[in-house]
């Protein structure tokens, strides 16, 4: 089936943070520019997003972020929010229309939930809206506990069958583009990302959305 | 009795989306002006409270400028994803204004098959309200597939007052309260102000006196009357169109339909939490 190409941010606290733990205007800026360019530029995008906790234990007054449990879950409930909301104010300037949506890890392994995530995120993609994706972390505590979100990026470029991951590098600007089944890897600069990608999907403007994308990692699912 | 709710410490409000939104499913901006501003006054004479909201479709749909809800569950989810994110928005908007600092919590029924998604709910939800936070919460659409179909809030409501221990669940809607007769066939229906026991009769009435609203009825709502019960958690059926009827409830004034019920006698460690929420 044609389908637009689609691709998977990986956002991390550095993508969004400066060094002082500060949620950087200007980092989210060119983020979410990024973003709404790729968008127009016919690739769907979806975000998977760290920050929550960060950005709740700031609105919270709180210096250090929780080490225990309960303390990050109240500051993720606090600061899902916060996220959301900062999310749509930046890329209401680009006239971009967001979705959020928080999985728990029983998307891989149930497969109800599996294919009603499947069908909701082909939805929001193929109507050029970005869904920015957590875990619950109300409810659910995996990632937490890891404290990275690479297993629900993983399982978020499974459910929308991605053809490609962006991570960003140390280095501001520059990100990886790692290609569907880790075959190839590149560092490119934010500029050349919509002609990479292309070109990673085959030189063409709409993916054959084939079968042999991201494993499913099913491995991770909290049982 | 009415006059016992005047003690309730900690209290969950369900507002429906025929409260939250015109009629041509737009939301009513006034309306969630005088909601937060009530809410946010209850919380400061040191009450605590939980906000259940739908909406979230309602809002989508409006966002994507849609006449009418699309017919697929995929179309449905999406637009509660959409909805969601600029429901939490708003409500953020008016409550920061009132200087009451709010939290989004999305939940499935996981919480009540679950052990450890209830326990992580649970803690969550204390947490919050020991920070003295408004957690708003609403059922999690997007992955909630065989609930957003046949699920609605009013049943999440009383879920979520039964793991929050809370002393009163208050559903606001359209409709003044419980009537002894449907109102719209008969001119002398009247208000029944308290009621002590769920009855057959009363469950054919509740099941006739349906309105056109959200996704609940009377039914749900006598469904989450009967979740409460178990739990000792007294419920106020109330029309939400002026919200400081909330006021006038947690005050001990008649303002729709008490479904009565005496706190449990074993519930004692219940009462334990409420004070240490109360001294943070």
């Amino acid at each position: 089936m044609q389908r637009k190409v689609r691709i998977v941010f990986k956002v991390e606290i550095d993508t969004l943070f400066d060094d002082n733990g500060k949620l950087s205007p200007r980092k989210t800026e060119q983020l979410t520019m990024v973003c709404a360019d790729l968008q127009n530029s016919g690739i769907s995008i979806a975000l998977v997003s760290s920050g929550a906790i960060a950005l709740g234990a700031g609105k919270l007054g709180q210096e250090l972020i929780p080490l225990n449990i309960t303390g990050k879950q109240a500051a993720a409930a606090v600061g899902q929010a916060e996220l959301i909301i900062m999310y749509q104010d930046y890329f209401d300037h680009y006239d971009q229309t967001l979705a959020q949506v928080l999985l728990t890890r029983d998307v891989t392994d149930n497969p109800v939930r599996n294919r009603n995530a499947r069908n909701t995120l082909a939805c929001l993609l193929d109507q050029g809206i970005v869904p920015v994706i957590n875990e619950n972390d109300s409810v659910s505590t995996s990632d937490i506990i890891l404290n990275d979100n690479y297993p629900l990026v993983l399982i978020v470029a499974s459910l929308t069958d991605a053809d490609a991951i962006v991570v960003n590098t140390y280095e501001e600007g520059r990100f990886l583009l790692i290609k569907k089944n880790f075959s190839e890897i590149i560092e490119l600069d934010a500029g050349e990302l919509p002609d990479f990608i292309f070109e990673f999907a085959g030189g063409k403007m709409e993916s054959e959305g084939d079968i042999e994308g991201f494993p499913d990692f099913t491995q991770y699912a909290d049982k | 009795m009415w006059k016992e709710l005047a003690t309730c410490s900690k209290i969950v409000v369900k507002v429906g989306t025929s409260t939250l939104s015109y009629p041509n499913g737009r939301l009513n901006y006034q309306r969630l002006v005088r909601l937060a501003d009530t809410l946010a006054k209850i919380q400061l004479t040191g009450r605590k409270i939980i906000l259940v909201s739908s909406g979230a479709i309602a809002v989508g749909a409006g966002r994507l400028g849609l006449a009418s809800r699309p017919a697929d569950l995929a179309g449905k989810q999406a637009l509660a994803a959409i909805g969601q994110a600029e429901l939490i928005r708003i409500y953020r908007r008016f409550f920061e204004a009132r200087e009451q600092q709010v939290a989004q919590v999305l939940l499935t029924k996981d919480i009540v098959i679950r052990p450890d998604r209830r326990e992580n709910a649970r803690n969550t939800l204390f947490e919050l309200l020991n920070m003295n936070i408004i957690p708003i919460i609403n059922e999690n659409d997007t992955v909630a597939t065989d609930e957003i179909e046949f699920g609605d809030n009013d049943t999440l409501s009383a879920y979520v007052a039964e793991l929050a221990e809370a002393d009163l669940l208050i559903l606001l809607s359209d409709i003044d309260g419980l009537f002894s007769a449907d109102p719209r066939k008969h001119s002398d229906a009247k208000i029944i102000p308290v009621v002590c026991e769920i009855t057959k009769d009363l469950e054919r009435s509740a099941a006739g006196a349906g309105s056109g609203f959200g996704t609940g009825g009377m039914a749900t709502k006598i469904e989450a009357v009967r979740i409460c019960r178990n739990s000792g958690i007294k419920v106020v059926i109330a029309n939400g169109a002026n919200p400081d009827i909330i006021s006038n409830i947690i005050a001990g004034r008649e303002s729709g339909t008490l479904f009565y019920c005496s706190r449990k006698i074993n519930a004692g460690y219940t009462d334990m939490n409420i004070r240490n929420t109360d001294t943070v």
